[in-house]
């Protein structure tokens, strides 16, 4: 029920601020937070198979490309998956770190599907205007995202649980 | 292998996944957005109507203080405007000066001084010896002969009026001739005196006359009020003479080129 209700808000919170925002500024990723918040605290197969599905249900909600923001998102929780041992289990740092990481492994998966569509998607005005923004309210917004995640999905397992 | 490696083959599955959806544009079923559609409306109400509350309230802010820059530059503009109409009003008395009194160059000068004697008339004006003012100088307003200029400083001049004793003005009758000099009568009219000769009734016009040289011919001076008794010893008539110009309330007179 909890995660119905998160998900709900999700859904709701993510067109809501993109008509909050002002159009310069573009509107946090939710999406992606709420599978950075899942990477986790799953094991990595489930965790990316969460990131795809999240991003499947963002591109249906979207009417946009079937499987572009799942790529995307996938992406994000595949290269934080890689990096995730490295980082710490609090703190500033690791926020803006998994954020940046998630971000990144998310646009990389968009560049490689604009070259493969041959569509100007992604573009060098995009990369220096948009994803700056967007990483900055999106890192704005993680806290906020985890406190609800721990809510609707449960606490992040701690270092003991997850050497077990 | 380690983990992260399959983890990497399971995303390369998914990725071609989405490539093959994207390239063949695969369209997600209407129905699940539809689904979840009336949730999100009311949060995007929710949202435009906060977004309208705040720009009502940057709007209702943007407003208040152009109102502000408005009303100050308004204040501004009407200032000017006082300055402009004033202006106007000096240019339509010369203009009116030049085509009714005095063809020459006219300059309207205010009063800025007016003396406070009971005996004399005398006002201070504004313009000097630097504006080309100079002893001698007739001022007169529309209406009518105010005086002329006795004393002259840089920036101010002092005009004696008509009605100051000392001032002496030689006058004659509309319509009728004859050669009078009209001298001050303090407070508020003139003593005049023409020959017997001279039929001078109440009522009639007084005017400036050629006698003396210092007045244009021909300017108003004033009504006679009054015809004194002549007696038997007496060579002229006195009467009393109205001022047409109310010299009391005067703020500007021209001052006409003194006759060569």
């Amino acid at each position: 029920m909890r995660i119905l209700l998160y998900l709900l808000l999700l859904v709701s919170t993510q067109g809501a601020l993109a008509r909050l925002l002002p159009t310069f500024v573009s509107p946090p990723d939710l999406f992606l937070l709420t599978a950075v918040a899942l990477a986790f605290r799953l094991r990595p197969l489930p965790a990316l198979l969460a990131g795809y599905g999240i991003g499947l249900v963002q591109d249906v909600l979207g009417q946009g490309l079937l499987g572009f923001h799942a790529a995307g998102v996938a992406g994000g929780v595949l290269l934080l998956l890689g990096v995730r041992k490295f980082l710490s289990d609090r703190g500033a740092l690791q926020t803006l770190v998994t954020v940046a990481v998630a971000t990144l492994g998310q646009w990389l998966a968009f560049l490689i599907l604009t070259y493969w569509l041959r569509a100007g998607l992604v573009t060098v005005g995009t990369l220096t205007s948009v994803l700056p923004v967007a990483l900055l309210t999106t890192l704005v917004c993680q806290p906020v995202v985890e406190r609800l995640a721990t809510w609707a999905f449960g606490k992040r397992p701690g270092p003991e649980q997850g050497l077990a | 292998m380690n983990a992260w490696r399959r983890l990497a083959l399971v995303y390369l599955g998914l990725l071609f996944l989405s490539m093959v959806s994207t390239r063949f544009q695969v369209v997600p079923p209407l129905a699940l957005s539809s689904g979840v559609l009336p949730v999100t409306r009311v949060f995007d109400g929710a949202a435009d109507h906060v977004r309208g509350a705040y720009e009502t309230l940057v709007n209702d802010r943007d407003a208040r203080h152009r109102l502000e820059v408005l009303r100050d530059q308004n204040e501004v503009l009407r200032g000017r405007n006082d300055v402009l109409e004033r202006e106007n009003a000096r240019l339509r008395e010369a203009a009116q000066i030049r085509a009714t009194q005095f063809p020459g160059p006219v300059s309207v000068a205010s009063v800025v001084m007016v003396d406070p004697s009971p005996l004399l008339s005398r006002l201070t004006v504004d313009k000097g010896a630097r504006d080309g003012v100079r002893r001698f100088m007739p001022a007169s307003v529309p209406s009518g002969l105010v005086g002329q200029v006795t004393g002259v400083a840089a920036n101010t001049a002092v005009v004696t009026t008509i009605l100051d004793p000392e001032s002496r003005v030689g006058v004659t009758l509309r319509g009728k001739g004859g050669r009078g000099l009209a001298v001050g009568a303090p407070p508020d009219r003139l003593r005049a005196t023409f020959p017997l000769t001279v039929d001078v009734k109440v009522g009639d016009t007084v005017l400036t006359s050629s006698l003396g040289g210092v007045y244009p011919v021909g300017i108003k001076v004033g009504t006679v009020e009054r015809v004194e008794q002549v007696g038997p010893n007496d060579v002229n008539r006195t009467v009393i003479v109205k001022p047409s110009a109310d010299v009391s309330t005067l703020e500007e007179v021209a001052l006409l080129e003194a006759l060569p």
